[in-house]
């Protein structure tokens, strides 16, 4: 498979205001191939260095050290070939003319990449009617509603036809059908197109990663702390399996479990005053339930409820970054 | 609500209003770039009419007509500033920064925030008749004469004459909440009203008949000419419709053309934000 | 430029244009703040002369000054400072995301303004002309014509170069432009002949096309036109000609030049300044 996107120690510096004569790395040695025709996630806090990497290889900022191909091309000073095959979406944004209608904004735009009038219309006219913004063509923008701008916002990224689209956060300000419209159409343009082509997404949504992405790179400080299948990271970076055992009886004493052979990380509490006791363990791996289980019943205890926990997206990147991506306590953004 | 809690709370909507002002006026250069334009521009506005008077008249130009335009020049330099600054806060608000849904939906009142929002403009306004007058007393014949015994009826004059650009500066607002934004052109227009009919730079005698009565109900026609009379030290004046009629008249019509205008401000503003609601154009961009 | 490059960038062209011509018409409000407003401080000029008993020509002479002022502040306003606002509403990214040269956004934008700014430029004159009773002496109409589509290609080639800055700098270029308001509008002579300046500062305001045009424009209106002239006018036209093609070879300069500045410090993109 060829590859679509080649970053080589890609690094890129900003002048930090706060410090005189020092440098804010937005970016430090980023490394990645990202193959032609997948869907690439790229996770990340804010300030992670996501929009930077998605900047520099859109060809609107150049880097500080390290090189980056697009298509075979360098961004550095072969922008010019790039810029036919690529476009982009971000999220939140207000682009285009308010004085003109959506079907003209649409238009306008795709003028900017050559395309005929005709070709261009009839393109229009069938991302209006996927998108289910048909009925809004002749209105003009500045009478959309904010979901609305954004799924004009979306169709212009797809008028020209990219091989390779940087989506930065395109489902933000979408409600729950429209972004999952707008997942659906995003999978099936890349599986169903004549020629490969290639996303790179960024997303605060977990789930739209998960569901959405060949790969996926967690990203942070500017660095990349994993690059692999959603399925790989899940299994690799939370490593091993977990579980929670239910006990019912005040005076159990479950320190007693900590050192059987298999058991990795282990936390208890007690629920309510009848003395219902829940236990989680981290297991290397499922042959040491079985002890845990047999210790329990040797020692008369009775279990009301085991349950195996999935590891999810979410838990691998607690893991490597040391945070919840949003929400939470101790989340940072 | 205590009559001091009501002052605090206004005196804090105006300074908030006047800070923010002042920011967005102000904090996009070096000081020194920022004087630079202060005073260019109102140099150059002087200069214009100086070489008008230069070329259709040579020389020999009578100092009277340097009074008349260098004063009306002067008050003219607050008339466009106030007015140029609170009629683009809406524009601002709205379409560049986009807070103004925020504020519309807050309990500020707005015609303190617009006073505040105006008074930076007021401060830069200063700033250039200072350097105006500094330039006339150098380059211009001028002959000032104003007693000490004026300067308390010059001073309520002066104020009552901003109060009434403040006003409208308020119908300016009302007429921008539903309007595209046209980039800077509107505000440099409207102030042409101004220019054209109140006797800035050439008497109201000049006007046709109909523009003389326009001017007859602007507050900034009598307030020109009071500062005219007021800072030469003579009632007599070369506009012929002012005269006949003495200083205490002039003030009458000052302050009741002011009052009017207050009345009529509040009544369209509360108009124009009830169109613009129905319309739901309150927070619309227009960009082209 | 291969032919496919050329109409891509053609395409480009005619699509910005189209934004602006469409957009004056959609939004009738232009027509009280772009032609009825700026008549009047053009009004209060031409009462100046008209209160020193001046010849009627004087009249004219500010009239043509003042219609030609909406070149300047449509070239102000309306080119130089609209990559400003283009970045912030963020259509700026996209532009230079697109495969077509910057140049063809800016002489889209330029197409479109001057073809508004020129009816209005026409329509303010007349208009000017009725009230005040000025009487025209036309020299000849096709180089009064030619010098006033020259004089426009002129000022808007030099607002296309302006307006490269706005790749880098925001708000602060933004405000600087206020100077080149009043200052102009002196320099440039809109309401005397600028030959009352003197030789020196003459030369000087000449790098504003808007000086040279408006100087032949009134040698060839006017009947003390001539009297007045700050230079032959033949002259004044193959200046104007150089003019543009010094400030379009200058624009593409800077275009290229601050692109490249503006994605290595990361300027592109920098919005809320």
């Amino acid at each position: 498979m060829s590859i679509a996107i080649k970053t080589t120690d890609l690094s890129r510096a900003f002048a930090d205001s706060g410090a005189k004569d020092k440098n804010f790395w937005a970016l430090r040695d980023v490394s990645l191939e990202i193959p032609e025709g997948c869907i690439y996630g790229l996770l990340g806090p804010n300030g992670a260095g996501k929009t930077t990497l998605i900047k520099i290889l859109s060809t609107l900022l150049l880097p500080t050290a390290g090189e980056a191909l697009v298509a075979g091309y360098n961004v550095d000073n072969e922008y010019e070939k790039i810029r036919p095959i690529i476009n982009m979406v971000s999220g939140g944004e207000n682009c285009g003319y308010g004085i003109l209608t959506v079907a003209e904004n649409l238009w306008m735009f795709t003028q900017f990449y050559g395309i005929p009038t005709k070709q261009a219309m009839a393109k229009i006219k069938d991302l209006l009617e996927i998108m289910n913004l048909s009925e809004k063509a002749d209105t003009k923008i500045n009478k959309l509603s904010t979901g609305m701008r954004q799924k004009m916002n979306f169709i212009r990224g797809f008028v020209t036809d990219p091989k390779i689209l940087f989506l930065d956060e395109p489902t933000l300000g979408l409600d729950v059908n429209a972004a999952r419209e707008t997942r659906k159409f995003v999978t099936d343009w890349v599986k169903n197109a004549s020629e490969p082509k290639t996303v790179i997404l960024t997303t605060h949504y977990m789930q739209e990663a998960d569901e959405m992405c060949g790969k996926l790179a967690i990203i942070d400080h500017g660095r990349i702390l994993a690059n692999d299948t959603p399925k790989n990271l899940k299994k690799q970076e939370a490593g091993g399996v977990s579980y929670t055992i239910n006990v019912a009886y005040r005076d159990f004493d479950p320190q007693i479990l900590r050192t059987l052979p298999g058991v990795s990380s282990f936390a208890h509490s007690v629920l309510n005053e009848q003395g219902l006791i829940e236990m989680i363990f981290n297991l290397s791996d499922d042959s040491a339930l079985a002890r845990i289980i047999e210790k329990i019943n040797s020692l008369s205890f009775s279990i009301n409820n085991i349950q195996k926990k999935e590891f999810t997206l979410e838990d691998a990147f607690i893991k490597l970054v040391g945070r919840r991506l949003s929400g939470g306590e101790g989340d940072t953004l | 609500m205590a009559v001091k809690d009501i002052y605090r709370r206004f005196a804090a909507i105006v300074k908030s209003a006047a800070w923010l002002g002042w920011q967005l006026k102000s904090n996009w250069a070096d000081p020194w770039i920022f004087a630079v334009i202060t005073i260019i521009r109102p140099l150059a506005s002087l200069f214009i009419i100086i070489f008008m008077f230069r070329f259709a008249l040579g020389p020999s130009a009578s100092a009277d007509f340097f009074n008349f335009f260098f004063i009306g020049n002067v008050i003219y330099l607050y008339v466009y500033n106030v007015l140029f600054g609170i009629s683009q806060v809406i524009f601002e608000d709205r379409e560049h920064y986009e807070v103004i849904k925020y504020i519309y939906i807050s309990p500020v009142n707005w015609y303190l925030y617009f006073i505040g929002r105006g008074f930076a403009r007021f401060i830069v306004a200063s700033v250039s008749c200072a350097v105006t007058i500094a330039a006339g007393a150098l380059f211009l014949p001028l002959k000032f004469g104003m007693s000490a015994a004026s300067v308390p009826t010059f001073a309520l004059s002066f104020a009552v004459g901003l109060v009434s650009i403040f006003f409208m500066g308020i119908i300016m607002c009302a007429l921008t909440l539903v309007m595209a934004r046209h980039g800077n052109m509107m505000s440099e227009s409207v102030s042409g009203i101004f220019f054209i009919s109140c006797g800035v730079i050439f008497p109201i005698s000049a006007l046709p008949e109909w523009l003389q009565k326009i001017s007859a109900v602007i507050p900034v026609s009598y307030w020109l000419e009071i500062s005219r009379r007021l800072i030469l030290g003579t009632d007599k004046t070369i506009d012929g419709v002012w005269h006949g009629i003495s200083t205490g008249a002039l003030m009458a019509r000052l302050g009741i053309s002011t009052v009017v205008l207050f009345i009529f401000s509040i009544l369209f503003f509360n108009y124009m934000s009830m169109l613009a609601r129905s319309k739901g154009i309150i927070d619309r961009t227009t960009s082209y | 430029m291969s032919m496919n490059e050329l109409i891509k960038n053609l395409r480009g062209i005619w699509a910005r244009a189209y934004v602006r011509i469409v957009g004056v018409n959609r939004e009738p409000s232009w027509l009280i703040f772009e032609l009825f407003f700026p008549l009047l401080p053009i009004c209060s000029f031409a009462f100046v002369y008209k209160s020193m008993n001046a010849p009627s020509d004087y009249l004219g002479f500010v009239i043509l000054g003042g219609a030609m002022t909406a070149i300047w502040m449509n070239v102000l306003w309306g080119m130089a400072a609209q990559f400003f606002w283009e970045r912030e509403s963020g259509n700026l990214t996209l532009y230079m995301l697109c495969p077509m040269s910057t140049m063809a956004v800016l002489v889209g934008m330029a197409l479109g303004s001057g073809f508004s700014t020129f009816f209005r430029v026409i329509i303010t004159f007349m208009i000017g002309k009725l009230i005040f009773g000025i009487t025209l002496h036309v020299a000849s109409y096709f180089w009064l014509f030619a010098t006033f589509i020259l004089t426009i290609a002129a000022v808007f080639s030099l607002g296309m170069m302006m307006a490269s800055f706005f790749l880098l700098y925001g708000r602060d270029a933004w405000n600087i432009l206020t100077v080149f308001m009043e200052p102009v509008f002196f320099l440039s002579g809109f309401y005397f002949p600028v030959k009352t300046l003197g030789y020196p500062l003459g030369a000087l305001a000449s790098l504003i096309p808007i000086t040279l045009g408006l100087d032949a424009m009134r040698q060839l209106a006017f009947k003390l036109g001539p009297d007045t002239a700050f230079l032959p006018v033949k002259t004044e036209i193959l200046i104007l000609v150089a003019l543009s093609a010094l400030y379009l070879a200058g624009a593409k300069y800077l275009l290229k030049k601050l692109e490249y500045i503006g994605r290595r410090e990361g300027r592109l993109t920098l919005r809320w300044q």
